[in-house]
């Protein structure tokens, strides 16, 4: 931007005024009341200073402003050149508030917002940079040195010292920020533990830390020690409360059952007596009750005996006809097992027999003879064997057929009938006979007397034969089985006898047939089950009927004893009722029983037991007094209405603190994030070069160099090297020169833009000053200046040593 | 003539103050007692024949004594017929040993002060005629029962005023959702057969308009405020009861100070300046005045604010500020304060950009004033 004419319409002390610049160094000359700082302020509000602001707003800012003493407005217009075209800015504050800016041979805009966002635009710099940079009054250049003078020793870095040492406020250096700002968290957090969001060492309210406590934990602790009051006030409360109900509660069972504690006081003794008399009537009721039953029982009492003993006799003549048919029963039962033995006896009779007649038909064996046939029999075996060993073949063939008798040993002949040279073979033993036609032949073994063996064979045989005639039997085999079937029979025969005899159980036979003869005879009867069950109930039945007749009896003798007769018991009973009579009468003369209750005793059971109760709940009351007193005693000082009030503000704090301690951990994190994108492009990196060369320019090559401690300026190297806390002050106003000069320079950059300057040169001497305005002249042949000084030599001066031209005024 | 009795609750003697520093917090114990001295003039004044508080004369049961002893000297000066005064449930009454009550008896002997313990009727021949109160004291602090049931099987004459005096809260009226303070309702009321209730427990006063008619229960709110919460400036009823039995009645004001949080939001100077305004309306050397304001201002508002938050300091019985204003910090804001690319400036526009957290940028600026301000 570069400035061509400003116009204050009016504005101040200014009723119109006009100030045309050019290009290059403008020198304003004029001494202080001129109005250097009117001037400089009209262009800073038509720059910055929104046309629209509220009434206080407009106070503040462009109140010293409204011309005195009675203006409402005030006005400037801006000729200017940006972005490569020339713009006409016209602003009004206060009764006729506007703004326009208009574009040569373009557009005007109108709306206050819009001028002022496209002003920004045009300014390209924003208001700070404008305000502290590149408007220099004369108030900053001496604070500059001033500072520069201050702050010699304590300057770590060359941002703060640069951005201080010109007095700009407010920038930072990112470390001392980030010192800062950790600082803050570490204080803030101070013995809080993030990680748990709580105490570090969860050191609550029971044991709190006392130091290095940050703002988080204190509010935590006020917070928590507020709560902890507060909830040990409820828990009294509560217990108060309790204890009030429990209280309440045995008052209202004291007061519930007071009356009728003290009610039955006054009635006890009336009631007692009561007592008495309500157990003399019932028992006079009782008594008579018995009295009249008696008066009714005694007239019947021997009708009904004689109706009973009737009937008690029925029943015994009835006892004994049963007996009887009983006993009949009972032999018929017997008589059907009698038949069943004489059946047997039978039975076992005709078995006996048939054995018997068996027996008769077999052969009796004779023992000896038995014997003898096995003898012989062995014998012959035995000479067979014998005989055996003297083993024969004969052969013999015929011609022609013949019949031929064949004896072989012992054996019988036998014939045979050989066919025309049929061959006949066998074996014989000890001797074989061939007879045939007229011809024997015999041929015998020569080993021993075959003859003699077959004699003796032949012996035995026939004696065989003579044994087995006599026994009548055929054999041998048939006579053993003839003497064992007989032996069998006759042992069958003895075992049936047996049965027999002991079937008829040492009687006769006749004996058993003449009693089955007598049972045959006996009548029928009903079962044994059914007399008996009749014979059961007929004892019961005499039982209970000798009972009852023997009970009236009994009463009859009682009464008679007691009353001696009915007449006399006719005067008991009119006696009792009298004496009934008169104790009721008593007893309506008596309190009455409450309601509910059925007797005098129990009713003084629950009297007594009530005012027992009682005594227990007053103790209980008296107890429950006491211990509220000693709660009370100990009541907190505060309500808990007032500690919850506290608490919602501690709560608050503490939340405030919570949030606060937030904000300050996301304005680090977004403060790193800043600082190392910076470190990448650093704005500042030129500086220091800018301002070593300024200032080697201001001092004449005096100082060529700026020493750095760190990024700190300590010394200004040249021929006379100096601390710079032994700068003179025209030295120093030097420096503070070249700081602004290359601050400005930096900001500037390649953009067109002004620097306002206001006397900077106050402080230095004729050469410094020279050097200054050469050095000035040098920086306006890139950028416009507006110098303002009161010292018209040194307008002159610079006018002389520069290109520098004074801007022209214009009063209407 | 008309019954006239003067009717108070709620006036929590023994309220500690505690946190409201030392001279400021006697001055307000100090007032409790100063309103109810002026309740009682004003009863002489309007020749009230009945002075009834009706629960809640105390704040605690562990009032000092010299409290109880000076409360009782000051309604003992009441000139009417009798001074009833109800244990409510801040002072409830549970039993004999009760201290607070014990000592209150002790001191109110032979005075026109009478306490309401139990549950009871009080009848008096007045000039106006007869009246009888039913006395229906708190047993406890909390309970979820009220007392004012046995009223209903008393015999009432017709030629009798008859006035209920409990203490609890009313359904719909006050808040109890709990249902811990004795709630009574308006059917209680009618069920009571009463003429009407003088009640307490409630901080606000009812009716909430006019002057004449038949409410069924009277609330005259706290006396004089007694923390921010009562909005009020504190009140009893005078209430006049013809012969007809018709009810006329008056707001009485006997506090002397006021508790005042504001709680608006600002915007901008002007909004400062309406607040000045509103507080220089305000007899300022009686409030005790809390700011919870919210907002945001520019430098000019913040600074305006602060200067009449100092003012208020000076010349409120009691300024405290909870106020969370937030500065405006635009970016023609933070242009205007620190030049383009230094740190400041970016991380300022950063934080700016981080609307679910706008107070960031306001911290961040505040430690960056501070820096500069070493």
């Amino acid at each position: 931007m570069k400035l061509k004419k400003i116009q204050l319409h009016p504005f101040g002390g200014v009723e119109n005024r006009s100030f045309t610049f050019h290009d290059g160094l403008n020198v304003i000359e004029g001494p202080n009341e001129f109005g250097k700082s009117t001037l400089s302020n009209a262009l800073w509000h038509a720059l910055f200073t929104h046309s629209k602001l509220t009434p206080s707003k407009l106070n503040k800012t462009m109140g010293r402003w409204l011309p005195k003493p009675n203006g409402d407005h005030v006005q400037v217009s801006l000729q200017f050149e940006a972005d490569g075209k020339s713009w006409t800015l016209q602003k009004s504050w206060g009764a006729r508030a506007e703004s326009s800016l208009e574009e040569s041979g373009g557009q005007s805009i109108v709306d206050p917002n819009t001028v002022q966002d496209k002003l920004f635009e045009l300014l390209q710099r924003n208001e700070a940079t404008w305000q502290h940079v590149l408007f220099v009054n004369q108030a900053q250049l001496t604070q500059t040195v001033h500072e520069l003078q201050k702050n010699a020793n304590r300057i770590d870095n060359i941002q703060p010292f640069v951005l201080g040492a010109a007095s700009i406020p407010g920038d930072i250096s990112a470390d001392d920020l980030q010192d800062a700002i950790d600082e803050k968290i570490r204080d803030h957090y101070g013995r809080w533990d993030r990680d748990s969001d709580g105490p570090q060492k969860g050191r609550g309210i029971g044991n709190p830390w006392a130091q290095g406590v940050g703002p988080l934990l204190s509010a935590y602790y006020g917070q928590e020690r507020v709560r902890a009051e507060y909830h040990k006030v409820i828990a009294h409360e509560k217990q108060v409360d309790t204890l009030n109900s429990q209280i309440r509660q045995v008052q209202e069972q004291l007061k519930e059952d007071q009356e009728f504690v003290e009610t039955g006081q006054e009635l006890r003794n009336g009631l007692a007596q009561r007592g008495s008399l309500e157990e003399k009537e019932k028992g006079f009721e009782k008594e008579l009750k018995r009295l009249k039953k008696v008066m009714t029982d005694w007239p019947g009492a021997a009708k009904i005996i004689e109706s009973k003993e009737l009937e008690y006799n029925d029943v015994t003549k009835n006892l004994k006809t049963l007996e009887r048919e009983l006993e009949i029963a009972e032999q018929l039962k017997a008589a059907e097992n009698f038949k069943k033995g004489y059946k047997r006896i039978l039975d076992s009779k005709e078995q006996l027999k048939a054995a018997s007649e068996r027996l008769a038909t077999l052969n009796s064996i004779s023992a000896d003879l038995l014997s003898e046939l096995k003898n012989l029999d062995q014998k012959i075996k035995e000479l067979q064997i014998k005989l055996e060993a003297q083993k024969l073949n004969a052969s013999i063939e015929s011609q022609q057929p013949k019949k031929v008798t064949i004896t072989r040993g012992a054996e019988a002949a036998e014939d045979i009938s050989l066919d025309s040279g049929e061959n006949w073979n066998a074996t014989a033993d000890g001797k074989v006979t061939f007879d045939f036609d007229d011809l024997s032949i015999r041929v015998e073994s020569g080993n021993s007397d075959v003859n003699q063996l077959l004699d003796g064979i032949q012996v035995a045989k026939d004696r065989q034969q003579e044994i087995l005639r006599t026994l009548k039997v055929d054999d041998i085999a048939t006579a053993i089985a003839a003497d064992e079937s007989y032996k069998e029979t006759l042992a069958e025969e003895n075992r049936l006898k047996g049965l027999y005899k002991s079937a008829l159980q040492d009687q006769t036979e006749e004996y058993w047939k003449s009693k089955i003869a007598e049972l045959d005879a006996l009548p029928q009867t009903r079962s044994i089950e059914v007399l008996k069950d009749e014979r059961s109930s007929s004892f019961q039945k005499e039982a209970r009927l000798k009972a009852e007749i023997q009970q009236e009896k009994d009463n009859i003798e009682e009464w008679t004893k007691e009353y001696k007769t009915p007449d006399l018991l006719t005067d008991t009973i009119i006696n009792t009722t009298t004496e009934q009579k008169e104790t009721v009468s008593k007893l309506e003369k008596l309190p009455s029983l409450p309601d509910g209750f059925d007797s005098v005793p129990e009713y003084f059971d629950k009297l007594d037991k009530k005012a027992t109760i009682q005594r227990q709940m007053n103790d209980q009351l008296t107890g429950l007094n006491i211990e509220l007193a000693e709660l009370s005693g100990a009541s907190p000082e505060k309500t808990a209405e007032e500690l919850r009030e506290e608490l919602d503000l501690q709560e608050r704090v503490f939340q405030r603190r919570v949030n606060e301690g937030l904000a300050l951990q996301r304005i680090e994190s977004k403060l790193e994030k800043i600082v190392a994108n910076r470190d990448e492009a650093d704005p500042m990196a030129n500086l220091e070069t800018s301002i070593a060369a300024y200032f080697s320019n201001l001092t004449s090559n005096r100082y060529q160099k700026v020493r750095l401690d760190g990024n700190a300026p300590v010394e200004v190297i040249g021929p006379n090297s100096l601390e710079i806390d032994l700068l003179s002050q025209g030295t120093a106003g030097s420096l503070a020169l070249a700081t602004r000069l290359a601050m400005a320079e930096l900001y500037l950059d390649e953009m067109k833009g002004f620097l306002i300057l206001d006397d900077p040169f106050t402080d230095m001497d004729p050469s410094r000053r020279e050097a200054a305005h050469i050095c000035l002249g040098k920086f306006s042949e890139n950028h416009q200046v507006i110098l303002f000084t009161c010292h018209p030599e040194h307008a002159a001066e610079i006018i002389k040593l520069t290109s520098a031209a004074r801007a022209e005024m214009t009063e209407r | 003539m008309a019954l006239k009795i003067l009717h108070t609750a709620d006036n929590h003697i023994g309220l500690s103050f505690a946190k409201y520093p030392d001279e400021i917090r006697e001055r307000l114990i100090e007032e409790r007692f100063l309103a109810l001295e002026r309740l009682v003039e004003t009863a002489n004044q309007q020749k009230a024949h009945f002075f009834v508080v009706a629960g809640d004369l105390f704040d605690k049961q562990t009032v000092a004594k010299r409290l109880i002893k000076r409360t009782v000297s000051i309604l003992a000066k009441f000139e009417g017929d009798s001074v009833l005064v109800l244990a409510g449930n801040h002072d409830y009454y549970e039993g004999s040993e009760n201290k607070l009550w014990l000592t209150f008896k002790s001191e109110a002997e032979g005075t026109c002060v009478t306490p309401l313990l139990k549950q009871e009727t009080k009848e008096f021949e007045s000039d106006a005629g007869r009246v009888c109160f039913y006395a229906c004291p708190c047993p406890s602090k909390h309970s979820s029962d009220h007392m004012i049931g046995w009223t209903s099987d008393c015999d009432k004459e017709e030629d009798t005023v008859h006035i209920g005096i409990a203490h609890g809260n009313v359904d719909g009226f006050g808040l109890d959702s709990d249902n811990r303070y004795f709630n009574m309702s308006e059917t209680d009321f009618q069920n009571s057969g009463l003429d009407s209730w003088l009640l307490g427990h409630i901080h606000v006063p009812f009716p909430k308009s006019g002057t004449t008619g038949n409410p069924s229960f009277f609330m005259p709110g706290i006396h004089t405020p007694d923390s921010i919460k009562c909005t009020h400036p504190g009140y009893a009823w005078l209430i006049e009861i013809s012969d007809s039995k018709a009810f006329t009645y008056q707001q009485l004001t006997p506090g002397g100070i006021r508790f005042v949080r504001i709680s608006d939001s600002l915007t901008d100077s002007d909004d400062v300046q309406k607040l000045s305004l509103r507080c220089d309306e305000m007899e300022l050397k009686n409030t005790i005045l809390n700011f919870q304001l919210e907002g945001r201002l520019d430098e000019e508002g913040k600074k305006a604010f602060k200067e009449l938050c100092t003012k208020l300091s000076g010349e409120c019985l009691h300024f405290s500020d909870e106020s969370t204003i937030a500065t405006v910090l635009d970016a023609a804001a933070i242009s205007a304060k620190f030049p383009d690319g230094t740190i400041p400036n970016s991380l300022l526009l950063d934080l700016l950009n981080d609307e679910e957290h706008p107070e960031d940028a306001q911290i961040a600026l505040e430690i960056m004033e501070s820096i500069n301000a070493q």
